[in-house]
């Protein structure tokens, strides 16, 4: 366990350090950022000013190797747009995207799992065509069109709601729900179809044969089998759930890393970019390695590659 | 594991890190409930002297302090930090300063900070955004505790204007002792000033707290806490506003404004004082084409049908000029009557020019930078077509078409925007129409010679001729189509009692709640 | 064929998209007007309402004062497009890449893997801006962007078919009697594969559309001169309480179509092969 541990998190590293290398080459492809931070009336020697203040003048090999060097002893710069050192500033938002990832797949799965399951044990039934068309209209919308179409209702007419903000659980409620509808959506399709496939396998025949009930035979035996693709599905989600973070916080006005990293974007905050990138594609890798991790605890059966 | 114990492990991480995340809120809601003000961004910086940003200057605005500023009425400069002042020559202007004021540390207001104000400003490694406005001036001379001489290399009449609140390129007052003890990077995200409001804290993406300052010299603001919030999203900016949670949000887009006012928690506000002058910009030499004949710039002219696009578009926010240049502004040509809306003048000067087919060209609109800016220059490409012009309309990002404009991309034309910023005077044509200036695509010699001429000169009555004959040859070479500018409109929540300042941004020490 | 002519729901699902389809190919025929004209005295004229000038929108006008129906039936091409281009772009990708990694073995699958790991960490919005801010906003960098974010699903079941597939008695065989490795993956390893291949493109178009959506919520969509369904979802959603229009026909043709997508390819992937999702995530490990 501890060598393929030892192993994936190496190439997690060589991953990383791939994405770094592309960020770089993109972001500087486009020219660099000195123009932003100017005054519009400023002149030409200005320009020049900033730009070496910057470091912008130096050849590019040279600027990314400054960048890997300093990035290995935990400098990753100063926000050109924030003046403030990069990795502070990320770390201080990630939190709330994390809470909200978190809360949007705990939405997710506490609304999926039993939709799935009811759907699959009533296969073809009302409740299975109408559990999956409502879960199928999730996956049809765009996100940002459903959390708009939620603050129309939920906070201008009916004002059960705020309507953006990072501040107090009453805010994470709205942009939980938007986020986490499309993970909802594929979970509990996945989950009808993995319960499809396992209900018939024979280890459960021999356990109704021996008389257990039928929700122990779900509960206890059924799911547990199927939680691998269901884990799968989660954890691919994960990717998707800290993109579509980036439009859910946009639009909820939420404080969290998707608006940094659009800000940051927008700015040509290079500094700030390199930061937030890596740090989400950080934060997904060692999430997947943990879900394969998990893989194994749920079946032994499953050697690690 | 069972599924049982794995959600429940979930459920419970989940919360811990809910609760961690939301303990480090904070509060929000203590005292009486603080007027909050929607932004669509957030400010990177709140150092005056570091940033060229709205979003940054609004918030800095309540916090510190100019020299002078604009009487709201009259629309002269009056004294604000300083009592008065006048120019003791040619190159040296004398401002007296207020007594008795103090910056929010307690710190005292005195020549000192003057001069370490403008020159912390003028020096090149502090690398300030808006050092070229004031380049002119080279060094401050404290004559007392309370009178200074600003000494320029040259004449400099838009000296007090830059001593007066605006866009980056004016002068703030900062507080030297305090600067020196927690750097730049600690004034950055804790300033002090000696503005209306106080400084209490800044969550970065979140809120940023403003406290009214008791001891302002002139008289405590009404309003007790003020929380600015950067909220990208217009629909949501709006929501704010219908649902209660904002009291200001500002540059709401014409179509909103019924929304709003049928509300009955909030009513608009609008301002056409200082509003955005809109033009878009036409080249004559940086890309070779029909566009480098006058006669074609002014079939352009005559093509557009600004009138209805303003009814349209813009549902009446804004009012056509034609020249670009504020109608308040000191040295405004009343006598100009710019181009109307004739299609058939305009194929006839096509046809004159030689270009009886029509030609094509590309028009560059920013994105969401101005009033339905898209819009506005969709509209145009189409009335371009029915001469026989086929435009092309490219909407680029902001931060790209910033980067392009200053290397001089968006050609042939581009649409850009200037004032806006309570100047009001006819230096803004040299900004927008010297060849040199860093938006300018146009070259005219004689133009430019005009506009240098008048920055030079000191005696109000030549240079308002020089700008009265500069628009005159701005009419005839036609170097923009129709400036218009456009009104601005505030949302404001119909228990803040509040008028719009000179321009497009806020001044919060005159509003109060009913 | 006959699990698809059997389900009521995959019937309508294939329906919708023939109309779609229909209206992609030929949209200059069932236009009522040039999707771009102008008539700025007619904007925000409701549904079946006469403009004030005269004539009358079935749709209703946008802020412009152009006709909804025809944009709507313009930007059922443009979906479609997008869709169908960014899904061939991905689906060559991977599939390359990952039979490169399936038969090669050894560093070039260490590489392939790597690689779809970073496409996968890399956030998407982050290479959508930057990408689009470069080249400038077009259907062509659309697809590139949308299609080069998305080969991984595709390398990844062409791979571990391709493992699979390997080992097989058949495939030793004509490995032995000296078979080309080309006409191996051509005669055993794609029949293999296109099914599922199949039904990762087809929720891959549904991805495609949605993901041009939202991208066009922030601005980074197709040009405003090229109607889009995404795009008139996002000008019109600051008109969603007083010019409902702008923004319902839209999102219900975004939302009835990706719907049909969605009920297709659960069907298909129903009919192909109802064990592909659990083989395939066992051998991804």
């Amino acid at each position: 366990m501890i060598g393929y541990l030892c192993k994936r998190l190496a190439w997690a590293l060589v991953v990383l350090l791939g994405i770094s290398g592309i960020v770089f080459v993109v972001v500087h492809l486009s020219g660099d950022p000195a123009a932003l931070y100017m005054s519009p009336e400023g002149t030409k020697e200005d320009y020049e000013l900033l730009r070496s203040a910057m470091g912008f003048d130096r050849p590019l090999p040279e600027q990314y190797g400054l960048f890997l060097w300093r990035a290995a002893r935990g400098d990753f710069g100063r926000s050109l747009r924030h003046q403030q050192p990069t990795l502070p500033l990320v770390l201080a938002r990630f939190p709330a995207t994390l809470a909200l990832t978190l809360a949007a797949m705990l939405l997710a799965l506490l609304l999926a799992l039993p939709l799935g399951l009811l759907s699959a044990l009533r296969r073809n039934s009302v409740v299975d065509t109408g559990g999956m068309m409502f879960a199928l209209a999730g996956q049809c919308m765009p996100t940002f069109w459903l959390g708009i179409l939620l603050i129309l209702v939920f906070a201008v007419q009916l004002r059960w709601l705020p309507v953006y903000g990072g501040d107090g659980p009453a805010t994470l409620v709205l942009p939980a729900v938007t986020l986490g509808v499309w993970a909802m959506a594929r979970t509990a399709r996945i989950t009808r179809s993995s319960m499809l496939d396992v209900l018939h396998q024979d280890f459960l025949r021999t356990a109704r044969a021996k008389g257990v009930g039928e929700w122990a035979v779900v509960l206890r035996h059924a799911l547990r089998n199927c939680a691998i693709p269901i884990v799968t599905a989660l954890g691919l989600e994960l990717g998707n759930l800290l993109g579509g973070a980036v439009i859910t916080e946009a639009v909820f006005a939420y404080p969290g890393i998707g608006r940094l990293a659009v800000e940051a974007v927008v700015n040509k905050d290079v500094p700030l970019i390199q930061a937030v990138v890596l740090t989400v594609a950080s934060a997904v890798l060692l999430l997947n390695i943990l879900i394969d991790v998990v893989y194994v605890l749920l079946d032994p059966r499953i050697r690690l590659a | 594991m069972s599924r049982r114990v794995r959600l429940d492990r979930a459920a419970v991480v989940g919360a811990l890190l809910c609760l961690a995340h939301l303990a480090t809120a904070g509060p929000a809601h203590a005292q009486p409930k603080p007027v909050v003000v929607i932004q669509s961004g957030e400010a990177a910086t709140l150092d005056w002297h570091m940033h060229c940003d709205k979003n940054a200057h609004e918030p800095d605005r309540q916090i510190f302090d100019t020299l002078l500023r604009r009487n709201i009425k009259t629309l002269q400069l009056e004294g604000n930090l300083a009592e008065s002042w006048r120019t003791v020559n040619e190159t040296t202007w004398q401002f007296k300063l207020k007594r008795g004021v103090k910056f929010h540390n307690g710190e005292p207001f005195d020549a000192a900070a003057v001069k370490f104000s403008v020159e912390r400003m003028l020096n090149p490694k502090q690398a300030a955004p808006g050092r070229t406005s004031i380049a002119t001036i080279d060094h401050v001379d404290i004559v007392d505790s309370y009178t200074v001489n600003v000494i320029t290399r040259a004449p400099f009449p838009l000296l007090p204007i830059r001593m007066s609140p605006g866009h980056c390129g004016t002068v703030g007052i900062v507080p030297p002792k305090y600067l020196a003890q927690v750097g730049d990077a600690g004034f950055a995200v804790k300033p002090v000033g000696t503005g209306p409001y106080k400084f209490v804290e800044w969550v970065k993406d979140e809120r940023l707290v403003l406290e009214a300052n008791k001891d302002y010299h002139r008289g405590a603001p009404a309003i007790e806490r003020l929380v600015f919030r950067p909220v990208p999203e217009l629909t949501t900016r709006v929501a704010a506003l219908l649902s209660g949670q904002a009291d200001l949000v500002s540059d709401v887009p014409p179509d909103q404004t019924g929304k709003i006012q049928g509300s009955g928690t909030a009513h608009v506000e609008v301002s056409t004082l200082g509003g955005f002058v809109i033009m878009v910009k036409m080249t004559n030499y940086l890309m070779p084409g029909p566009w480098q004949d006058a006669r074609v710039r002014k079939a352009i002219n005559y093509a557009i049908d600004m009138d209805t696009i303003i009814k349209t578009v813009l549902e009446g926010y804004g009012q056509v000029l034609g020249v670009p240049l504020e109608k308040e502004a000191f040295g405004f040509n009343p006598n100009i009557k710019w181009y109307g809306y004739d299609p058939e003048r305009a194929k006839a000067l096509l046809r004159e020019a030689g270009y009886a087919g029509g030609f094509e060209m590309t028009l560059h609109a920013p994105n969401r930078r101005y009033m339905n800016d898209i819009e506005v220059m969709q509209a145009m490409a189409q009335m371009l077509g029915k001469v026989g012009i086929k435009a092309k309309v490219e909407v680029w990002e902001q931060s790209i078409y910033t980067t392009k404009w200053r290397k001089r991309e968006l050609l042939p034309a581009y649409m850009t925007a200037w004032g806006g910023a309570g100047v009001f005077d006819g230096d803004l044509l040299t900004s927008s129409l010297h060849s040199k200036s860093a938006l300018a695509i146009f070259k005219n010699e004689a133009l430019d010679k005009m506009l240098e001429d008048a920055q030079a000169t000191s005696d109000p009555e030549r240079r308002k001729a020089i700008y009265f004959k500069a628009q005159e040859l701005i009419y005839e070479e036609a170097p923009i189509i129709k400036a218009y500018q456009q009104a601005h409109i505030f949302g404001v929540s119909n228990r803040l009692d509040w008028k719009p300042w000179v321009d497009n941004m806020l001044f919060l020490s005159d509003a109060k709640l009913k | 064929m006959r699990t698809l002519r059997a389900s009521g729901s995959a019937r309508l699902g294939a329906a919708i998209l023939v109309v779609v389809g229909v209206c992609a190919a030929l949209p200059h025929l069932l236009a009522p007007t040039d999707p771009n004209e102008q008539r700025l005295l007619a904007r925000f004229t409701p549904p079946f309402t006469r403009g004030a000038d005269g004539t009358l929108a079935v749709l209703g006008t946008d802020q412009l004062g152009r006709d909804i129906l025809s944009r709507l039936i313009y930007g059922a091409r443009t979906s479609s497009v997008i869709g169908f281009a960014a899904v061939l772009l991905a689906g060559f990708t991977g599939t390359a890449l990952g039979l490169l990694a399936g038969v090669r073995g050894g560093l070039s699958d260490h590489t392939v893997m790597r690689l779809a790991d970073m496409q996968l960490a890399f956030p998407f919005i982050l290479l959508a801006i930057t990408v689009i801010g470069i080249l400038g906003p077009s259907i062509r960098n659309l697809v590139l962007v949308v299609g080069l974010s998305n080969w991984a699903a595709y390398a990844r079941v062409v791979r571990a078919e391709t493992l699979a597939v390997r080992e097989r008695p058949y495939v030793e065989a004509a490995r032995s009697l000296g078979l080309p490795v080309p006409r191996i993956v051509i005669r055993y390893i794609l029949p293999n594969v296109s099914a599922s291949l199949l039904v990762v493109a087809t929720f891959g178009i549904a991805g495609a559309i949605l993901t041009e959506a939202g991208l066009s919520f922030l601005g980074l969509g197709v040009p405003v001169t090229i109607p889009s369904w995404g795009g008139m979802l996002a000008e019109g959603r600051q008109y969603v309480d007083t010019r409902y229009w702008l923004a319902l026909f839209p999102g219900a043709a975004l939302f009835m179509t990706v719907m049909a997508i969605n009920l297709v390819g659960d069907t298909l992937r129903d009919t192909l092969d109802p064990y592909v999702q659990v083989r395939r995530s066992l051998e991804q490990l």
